[in-house]
């Protein structure tokens, strides 16, 4: 065990990929993972890490964000040797992660609740006059703006309804592997997004978007 | 749903290029979560040897229950009782093929008293027909 910890600094001190992280394939990372290797593991993190934290952050915002990441991978690092086929890993970590992400949501909403802030809507989002007062004369600042919209944009949707539209337009998730993740018939996902689309759409015309 | 999907192409183009970036993630989560992970692991590591205690523990209190069972069932009476019922039995059968024996004994010696009965009428036949 000592020698595997010793193994982790090691792993954490290397910046670069390492000869054992960069001969190791998908596959093999996760059938290591499932044996108990924790550098195995540690890779695998490095790998979805990031695609895991943006599905999440558009699905809950920044809220959490990393308590959220830590929870989707701390239950995959448990249900590992309880998945059966390496094959549908991706299909499998995405489900956890909606679970996690409807779970932080359910959570957060009911901080709020408790907290009872006396903040009204006009403070969480900006008036016309302060968008139109943003500066948007530089590219970054525009670009800027636009992830600004578009947040929001997903913000003003259902969760179900932001889940489908994130992954099947931003992460680029067939239907039928989204109707699996979220547990949902093929048709549910189709007609999901078409509304997603339409009501975003709707949203960011409203701010003048031109599409 | 009559949208044909190349209608979306402009709205999918523009979430993907202005799709909200998360915050860097701080090194700080992957530690921790290594951490908790090494961790978990030597939890896991320490319960297969509970679990073996656990299980040979249950074996054998399984064994010494079923066998506690198994002497004080009915079934023991049963084995008891089995050679009785053996020796009904084969007292059964065998007053059964003595008294087959019998009827086939008091059959050869009917068949016996017939034959000597024909043999008795034919001879006497024959001399009536000499004379």
């Amino acid at each position: 065990m000592t020698g595997e910890g010793d193994q982790l600094v090691i792993a954490d001190n290397q910046t670069g990929i390492s000869v054992r992280e960069a001969c190791l394939g998908h596959r093999t990372l996760i059938l290591q993972s499932q044996k108990g290797d924790c550098i195995a593991f540690q890779q695998l993190y490095r790998r979805y890490q990031p695609r895991v934290r943006a599905t999440l952050y558009q699905l809950c915002g920044s809220e959490m964000l990393d308590d959220l990441l830590q929870e989707v991978f701390f239950r995959v690092w448990r249900g590992l040797p309880k998945l059966r086929q390496p094959s549908y890993f991706s299909t499998w970590l995405y489900r956890i992660c909606w679970n996690v992400a409807t779970d932080g949501r359910r959570q957060f909403a009911k901080r709020q609740l408790e907290r009872e802030l006396p903040t009204t809507e006009g403070e969480d989002t900006p008036t016309l006059d302060e968008q139109l007062s943003r500066p948007q004369d530089t590219p970054d600042l525009m670009q800027l703006h636009y992830q600004d919209l578009v947040q929001r944009a997903l913000d003003s949707l259902s969760l179900e309804h932001r889940a489908v539209l994130v992954l099947h337009d931003l992460e680029d998730l067939p239907q039928k592997e989204i109707g699996q993740i979220l547990q949902i018939p093929t048709g549910t996902v189709k007609s999901r997004l078409y509304y997603a689309r339409n009501a975003i759409r709707q949203y960011l015309q409203q701010q003048g978007v031109i599409l | 749903m009559t949208r044909l999907p190349h209608d979306d192409q402009p709205l999918i183009q523009f979430l993907k290029q202005n799709r909200p970036i998360p915050p860097t993630t701080p090194n700080l989560v992957e530690k921790q979560l290594m951490q908790w992970v090494v961790k978990e692991r030597r939890v896991s590591s320490s319960k297969p040897i509970l679990v073996r205690w656990l299980i040979s523990g249950a074996i054998a209190t399984a064994g010494l229950v079923t066998w506690q069972l198994w002497k004080s069932s009915p079934s023991t009476q049963q084995m008891a009782t089995q050679p009785e019922e053996i020796e009904s039995f084969v007292i059964d059968s065998w007053n059964g093929t003595n008294e087959q024996l019998s009827y086939a004994t008091t059959e050869t010696q009917l068949e016996n008293a017939w034959l000597m009965l024909e043999e008795s009428y034919s001879t006497s036949k024959n001399k009536t027909n000499r004379q």
